[in-house]
């Protein structure tokens, strides 16, 4: 699994690489789609502790 | 008179009167000095002078505009710190004054760099419903830098 800084590093990479046209246009939309679907899982996982953290907040509280 | 005398003339006389100036600029005495200089002054003055210093800012703009425009940003910064109230009042007057200009800096704005991270920051804190300033920085980064080869792409292509 990629990391974000990662995921900013190959992104950097590809936007200059597609600038000097190095790499096909559709094959750069593939990747930056998949980098995509990282960063959602990425969100994914930080809504989760978001949801977990006020959860445990309200148990607390009605404690 | 040699040119390198002359130079250190002009250098020795700027740094006298720069610390002349810092002396006295607080005194009541100068205050009231300049008041009445200014009250006294004709509106053939008062607009000579206005146009020299309208010169003197195109000069300097025209010389050096990276010095000019962190000059700028570092007074703005320098005001907003000492009388918040006060430049706020102004800021929202001068917008309601330039619609126009406030809708094309927003453009502007929006079309830097800084104007897509901070876009996309509030895109993804109304998507996950926190504030944009509890969204860790590697997150927005890594989405900025995604959207901006899918934008690429798309201008590309």
């Amino acid at each position: 699994m990629k990391t974000l800084s990662d995921i900013k590093q190959d992104m950097s990479d590809l936007y200059e690489q597609v600038r000097a046209g190095q790499v096909d246009l559709k094959t750069a939309g593939e990747l930056a789609n998949i980098s995509g679907k990282f960063l959602k899982a990425e969100q994914l996982q930080l809504a989760r502790e978001i949801f977990l953290n006020s959860k445990q907040l309200v148990i607390e509280n009605d404690a | 008179m040699t040119p390198e005398q002359l130079e250190r003339k002009r250098k020795y006389n700027r740094e006298y009167s720069a610390r002349k100036y810092a002396e006295v600029k607080d005194t009541p005495e100068f205050k009231a000095k300049c008041k009445l200089a200014s009250q006294n002054c004709t509106e053939e003055q008062r607009a000579r002078k206005r146009k020299s210093n309208r010169e003197n800012a195109a000069r300097w703009l025209a010389k050096d505009p990276e010095k000019v425009k962190a000059y700028h940003r570092a007074y703005k910064r320098k005001m907003y710190k000492e009388s918040p109230e006060k430049v706020l009042k102004r800021s929202s007057a001068w917008k309601k004054a330039n619609v126009a200009r406030v809708a094309a800096n927003q453009v502007k704005w929006r079309n830097t760099d800084m104007g897509y991270l901070s876009s996309c920051k509030g895109n993804l804190a109304r998507q996950l419903g926190v504030a944009a300033k509890d969204l860790p920085d590697e997150l927005v980064e890594a989405k900025s830098a995604q959207l901006k080869v899918i934008r690429l792409i798309r201008d590309l292509g």
